[in-house]
């Protein structure tokens, strides 16, 4: 039952099943009370396994959201560090424009 | 015709120039800082990334410890029709991509901040404009003799000044806009995700190491108890058992101690300190305070990304 499952404090069920599985240690308590122990501590860690794993992947479509998001995020960083790179190489080949239009002029002057 | 600009401009450039340069009209890069998230992000994601990949191998982990000291229970691959921990992957595949992915984009959002805060780009703009402004300055020494103007020698060495200046706060200028921009979109995605991730890690990760490690220790120290008549004269097996259980109580230990959400607050200290940043004015000390916060953080991350590794490799135990 989902709606069951979704309902379960599962701080408490850890808390309960931790709690189990300690008793099934404790040197105080009767064998037999033990083994009883141990079986429900398993028993309830099975199912909290069952209800965090189900919440885990229900959380999944909200993870996939902001991953389409950042995803956008980044591609607008790499395309503006590409202007950035392209501005410095425009400056680059004007300033190689500029020396062939000197190198133009002096032989002009030559010929003058 | 007279292609050189007026003494009146000559001169109206130089103090243009020298006004740039007024200590009140500097802004502080934060480059640096934002360089040192990136590293810090990147380790973080990494060692949490190996912690989620594991999930399920953990399950299976447990379930045949179960098998191993207690030979009554059952090795099955399914139960009436379900599959076991032997063989089940409860953590979706799809689920535990998508975590994957969000991670690797975070590292990705962090190297594309770092890379925008630390390219030549500004550097190589200023040598190139260096080199304009001389080759305009000898331009104009070429033009002079052609048309025979006097002044054209006057500027050359202001020009050269200039445009490298010029050159050199234009692509930085294009570069700081762009790490403000892109920081101040990125930080609420930046957030969601690391709350999205802080949410996997306190209410199902840890939960499950815990105890799942608690179960494993139950499961030997009962063995042992179970079997202390025929152990008492077998010294060497006695000695075995107990230094593998050792082992497990130290396991145990790391992830009692280990609290997962010292990655993500720090990882959310500081985005929230970069975005900070971003929209300050940037002067030397809003900078100051940041590379001050980005010391904390990183160490912080960094620490908390070296015990998310170690719970990693313990998890091959």
């Amino acid at each position: 039952m989902p709606g069951a499952a979704d309902a379960i404090d599962t701080r408490a069920l850890k808390a309960t099943t931790a709690r189990c599985l300690e008793l099934a240690m404790d040197s105080a308590v009767p064998a037999e009370a033990q083994a009883q122990l141990m079986s429900a501590g398993r028993r309830l860690r099975e199912l909290l396994l069952e209800v965090v794993s189900r919440r885990f992947n229900a959380r999944t479509p909200e993870v996939s959201a902001a991953n389409l998001a950042i995803t956008a995020a980044n591609a607008a960083l790499a395309a503006d560090l590409s202007r950035v790179k392209a501005t410095a190489g425009a400056i680059k080949k004007l300033a190689t424009l500029v020396s062939t239009l000197e190198s133009a002029l002096e032989a002009a002057a030559k010929g003058v | 015709m007279n292609l050189l600009p007026s003494r009146g401009l000559h001169r109206a450039a130089l103090v243009a120039l020298a006004a740039c340069a007024l200590p009140g009209c500097v802004t502080v890069s934060p480059s640096r800082p934002a360089a040192d998230f990136g590293a810090a992000v990147s380790d973080a994601s990494a060692a949490v990334g190996d912690y989620l990949r594991g999930l399920d191998d953990f399950e299976r982990r447990v379930y045949l410890d179960s098998r191993l000291y207690d030979p009554r229970q059952p090795l099955a691959a399914f139960d009436a029709g379900r599959p076991t921990p032997l063989v089940a992957r409860r953590f979706g595949p799809e689920s535990i991509r998508a975590r994957l992915d969000a991670l690797s984009l975070l590292a990705v959002y962090a190297q594309r901040l770092t890379e925008l805060s630390t390219t030549d780009a500004p550097a190589q703009a200023t040598d190139a404009a260096a080199a304009l402004g001389a080759e305009l300055g000898t331009l104009g020494q070429r033009v002079q003799k052609l048309f025979d103007d006097k002044t054209a020698a006057d500027y050359a060495g202001p020009v050269s000044l200039l445009v490298a200046a010029v050159g050199d706060l234009y692509v930085e200028e294009q570069k700081e806009r762009a790490l403000r921009k892109g920081i101040a979109t990125a930080a609420p995605q930046v957030r969601k995700i690391i709350d999205l991730l802080e949410i996997d890690l306190v209410e199902a990760v840890r939960p499950l190491r815990e105890t799942g490690e608690l179960e494993r220790l139950a499961e030997r120290v009962r063995w042992y108890n179970d079997r202390r008549a025929e152990l008492a004269k077998d010294l060497d097996a006695r000695r075995a058992l107990l230094d593998d259980l050792d082992e497990t109580v130290r396991r145990y230990h790391a992830i009692i101690e280990f609290d997962p959400t010292r990655v993500t607050r720090a990882l959310r200290g500081a985005n929230a300190s970069l975005l900070e940043l971003a929209q300050s004015s940037r002067k030397p000390k809003d900078v100051e305070a940041f590379a001050a916060a980005m010391q904390v953080w990183g160490s912080r991350i960094a620490g908390a990304a070296q015990a998310a590794r170690k719970l990693g490799d313990q998890k091959k135990e």
